[in-house]
């Protein structure tokens, strides 16, 4: 044992020195992850303590409450008391569910309408046009909703007034009732076609011999849709439900930014935009980093139900 | 040999309904950017008077002059140039070396190296501890914070390893017998014939870097000299809306940049990737579609 221990230490040496140059390779990326993805890890210490930026993660002091005893858990205790925290997880929730319902499938019928498409040249445009917001920033895209929406100078605002819809001077973005529809509008223009993607490429797996078959049997095209081309892509169907699910409390930090303003906030705020407010701009780290603590245990909690379901459901999930 | 039947008329109908669809969701996915653009070629004080939906009324490109006369605007464009050009070139190097050294198959520590990369993708610190690391590392108020972050992508790193699985053996095999050393067969032989992958990580990089708007909001509030231009649009975007917000209807509107100019900023954020989007888009469809097969 002895012996072999010995071998296998000396090989593992003159294997390395053999391949310095390709250790020389991985290891800066190694370091990299240590830095700035294991040390962020520690940081999570600090929803624990009364943190203090001039102290650091180590020499902060734990949480105190009122008495002055140890409470590490004093920043848990106070998001159950913070309404603009529920409020802004009620938000997510909501965006979210829309998302689920309208902008989860959306993609997948464009996609089977997409490839009943006969004209190839056609196809190919709308392909080339609908793919092309997804690689526009949420800045510019929601820059173009508000501008839009002006009451005085954007087309949709004016619409609006004009057919009488809405008063003279309204601007839709003031108004928290329109946040949620304007959210899930939004992202499944942005999405839609590059969202599509992946099960246009699902689709072309489709066996041409089953689709003979069909038509043999005198299948319509909607039986065809429905029996042949929607079962083929369930696999990928299944995947992206997992991931849609798993970020039901995530949110697109930039969509909600440019979205959000001082009048519509009670319905834009959300977890997401809180914890940049709490955090950030408040400088109230100890709670925002319990904030974003809990939200990703809840997220890796999702994560297993979602494929939990997916599994129970259509028989495929994650792992 | 395909059967050719014949299209009932409920086919018929759906073919035309389907066409139809079709052309209206071009429109609306075109027409916010073709309107922004026209709103940037009109005349800032007859934009005011409204009704301009399909064409200038009167033709100008005085918002551009005035657009690139702000030395802020200046400034925040070539941060955001070089942050595009130094992020890409840099990650692609980093990311790629490791790719490229982590493939090895004698790899020693390579299940550890395997562990290292995967445990970040399920479980992270979240905003607060990065954004505090990133102060102990005095990268923040810096333009280094748009590099070095972004300097390795282990997404990235599994699309190229799935290309350079492709590679033949016998030809890394063959430069090694030849005495070449790792970094010269990366150099040398492997990019070369990974062009394809590269260009097409490199693109998606690229896009994400021109876009970035958060870490430019986060990392580099304290200072003017490194706001990027998604963050200079917010900037814009927010001031003017909140004088709308005040103002109301009837209200005092005072507004510090006029619409016009506005829209002229917002084009000129997003200009380079309408530009390149169509001569590119294989690249990124190729991109998406290696990393799919990847899962």
């Amino acid at each position: 044992m002895v012996f072999f221990g010995k071998k296998k230490g000396k090989s593992t040496l003159v294997k390395l020195k053999r391949q310095w140059q390709s250790q020389l390779m991985v290891i800066p990326g190694i370091i990299f992850l240590f830095i700035f993805s294991y040390i962020p890890l520690y940081g999570i210490v600090a929803a624990f303590k009364d943190f203090e930026v001039s102290l650091g993660f180590w020499d902060s002091p734990w949480a105190r409450n009122e008495l002055g005893q140890i409470d590490p858990f004093k920043y848990f205790r106070r998001f159950f008391e913070d309404d603009l925290f529920w409020a802004s997880v009620k938000n997510t929730l909501i965006i979210n569910l829309l998302g689920l319902l309208v902008n989860f499938p959306a993609p997948i019928i464009f996609a089977l309408l997409l490839s009943e498409i006969g004209n190839k040249k056609y196809r190919k445009i709308v392909q080339t046009v609908s793919y092309m917001p997804y690689f526009i920033s949420w800045i510019v895209f929601g820059g173009l909703i508000i501008k839009l929406f002006d009451p005085y100078t954007g087309v949709l605002g004016q619409l609006l007034i004009g057919t009488g819809l809405v008063p003279e001077g309204y601007y839709l973005l003031a108004y928290p009732d329109h946040i949620y529809a304007l959210t899930t509008v939004s992202s499944l223009i942005k999405n839609l076609g590059w969202g599509s993607i992946i099960y246009l490429a699902a689709l072309t797996s489709v066996s041409d011999e089953l689709i003979e078959a069909a038509e043999l049997e005198g299948a319509n095209r909607f039986q065809k849709m429905r029996y042949i081309s929607l079962p083929t892509i369930q696999g990928t169907v299944s995947v992206y439900f997992i991931f849609a699910v798993s970020g039901l409390l995530g949110s697109n930090f930039d969509q909600m930014y440019i979205l959000k303003n001082p009048l519509n906030q009670s319905t834009a705020e959300v977890i997401d935009t809180y914890v940049y407010q709490i955090g950030i701009a408040d400088m109230d780290l100890a709670y925002a980093t319990a904030l974003g603590l809990v939200r990703s245990l809840i997220a890796f909690i999702l994560l297993f139900v979602a494929n939990f379901i997916s599994k129970k459901v259509s028989g495929s999930g994650l792992y | 040999m395909a059967i050719k039947h014949k299209k009932s008329r409920r086919e018929i109908a759906f073919d035309i309904f389907n066409y139809f669809l079709m052309a209206v969701i071009m429109f609306v996915t075109v027409y916010p950017f073709y309107y922004v653009i026209v709103g940037s070629l009109n005349d800032g004080m007859d934009f005011l008077k409204g009704g301009i939906y399909f064409f200038p009324r009167k033709w100008t490109f005085a918002n551009y002059a005035e657009v690139f006369r702000r030395d802020n605007l200046l400034n925040a464009f070539a941060v955001t140039v070089l942050r595009t050009v130094v992020g890409v070139v840099t990650h692609m190097l980093f990311t790629g070396l490791f790719a490229f050294g982590f493939c090895r198959k004698d790899l020693v520590f390579k299940k550890f190296y395997w562990l290292v990369c995967l445990i970040p993708m399920f479980i992270g610190g979240g905003t607060i501890p990065y954004y505090l690391l990133l102060i102990d590392l005095h990268l923040t108020d810096t333009f280094w914070v748009y590099i070095i972050p972004w300097l390795f992508g282990f997404w990235d790193v599994l699309i190229m390893k799935s290309f350079f699985a492709g590679i033949p053996d016998s030809l890394s095999e063959a430069a090694r017998i030849d005495g070449m050393g790792e970094f010269a067969l990366f150099f040398k032989i492997i990019f070369p014939l990974s062009l394809p992958v590269f260009a097409a990580l490199a693109l998606f990089n690229g896009v994400g870097q021109w876009n970035s708007f958060f870490d430019s909001l986060l990392y580099n509030s304290g200072t003017d000299r490194y706001i990027t231009l998604q963050h200079l649009v917010v900037l814009m975007l927010k001031e003017a809306e909140s004088d709308k917000l005040a103002g109301g209807p009837g209200g005092v509107i005072v507004r510090t940049t006029s619409e016009s100019v506005q829209y002229a900023s917002i084009v000129v954020s997003t200009l380079p990737i309408l530009l390149i989007y169509p001569f590119l888009q294989k690249y990124f469809v190729y991109g998406v579609m290696t990393g799919a097969v990847k899962e």
